[in-house]
């Protein structure tokens, strides 16, 4: 069960996990430029919205998440917050234009499950927007040997794992943008943007429901 | 929870619907209640104004 060590983990270290969004600062506006350029209009939701610093500022108002630290972290922001898991989605099917989920496959007992359940509550024309750290770039590398409290548990994919999943499971349109060129310490401007992956540490892979 | 969430909220195991009982309510949103659903015989709470849809074997 890792995601219920993970949730765990997100309950003790939820300041510390935060943080990382000021001291990274320039890392975290690059993927959320990246993020931006996937972003679609219409009813949307994060889930694994975390304490909120991808989904407000993505125009996002509503989020799933499991620990409750964060999740009263993200609410003090203004997120409507819902306590939940991505295997188990406690929302209708069909109901929403756009869902989020960035840097949460890497924390999931089941993908499979919690890709199936996106796609369950996406309206058809529907998009979902994933964010991952590449696990065969420099960048899953380095934080797989630097560990630390967050990302020791997590168990990084691949852009061609996810985008097999979800064609799996009948998405379409499926797009590629990559960001992050260099190690986290390293950069201090926000990164170029471009098409595709193989090179950036940051992947955000893009898919619409049919 | 603001109420116009419920439009949105499903059971997590069998994604019925939910019924809502009120138990402190202010201006803005829903403090304090219960998700109930019918068909699981499952109640989810709502504690400081978040609803806990976990999934029961997940929840604290």
């Amino acid at each position: 069960m890792i995601e219920r060590l993970c949730v765990k983990v997100f309950d003790r270290f939820a300041p510390e996990y935060d943080r990382w969004f000021e001291d990274f600062k320039h890392v975290y506006i690059s993927e959320l430029e990246a993020l931006k350029k996937a972003v679609k209009s219409g009813k949307s939701i994060e889930i694994g919205s975390g304490t909120g610093r991808f989904a407000l500022p993505l125009g996002i108002r509503v989020g799933v998440e499991p620990s409750l630290k964060m999740a009263e972290i993200s609410k003090d922001r203004g997120l409507e917050v819902i306590r939940g898991v991505a295997e188990y989605l406690p929302l209708k099917s069909s109901c929403f234009d756009f869902i989020l989920m960035v840097t949460l496959l890497c924390f999931l007992d089941d993908t499979v499950k919690a890709l199936r359940e996106t796609r369950r509550i996406l309206r058809s024309g529907g998009r979902a927007v994933i964010g991952i750290i590449d696990g065969e770039s420099f960048l899953g590398k380095y934080y797989r040997e630097k560990g630390g409290r967050i990302f020791d548990k997590a168990e990084f994919k691949t852009p061609e794992e996810v985008i097999e999943w979800l064609e799996s499971l009948g998405f379409v349109n499926i797009r590629t943008f990559q960001t992050i060129f260099d190690l986290p310490e390293k950069i201090n401007r926000v990164q170029k943007i471009e098409e595709g992956y193989g090179m950036g540490g940051f992947v955000v892979i893009t898919a619409d429901r049919p | 929870m603001k109420r116009e969430l419920l439009d949105i909220l499903a059971c997590p195991v069998c994604k019925g619907d939910l019924e809502l009982e009120v138990e402190e309510e202010n201006d803005n949103e829903i403090i304090k209640g219960k998700l109930y659903c019918k068909k699981c015989d499952e109640s989810y709470p709502i504690e400081d104004g978040i609803p806990n849809l976990l999934p029961p074997n997940l929840r604290d």
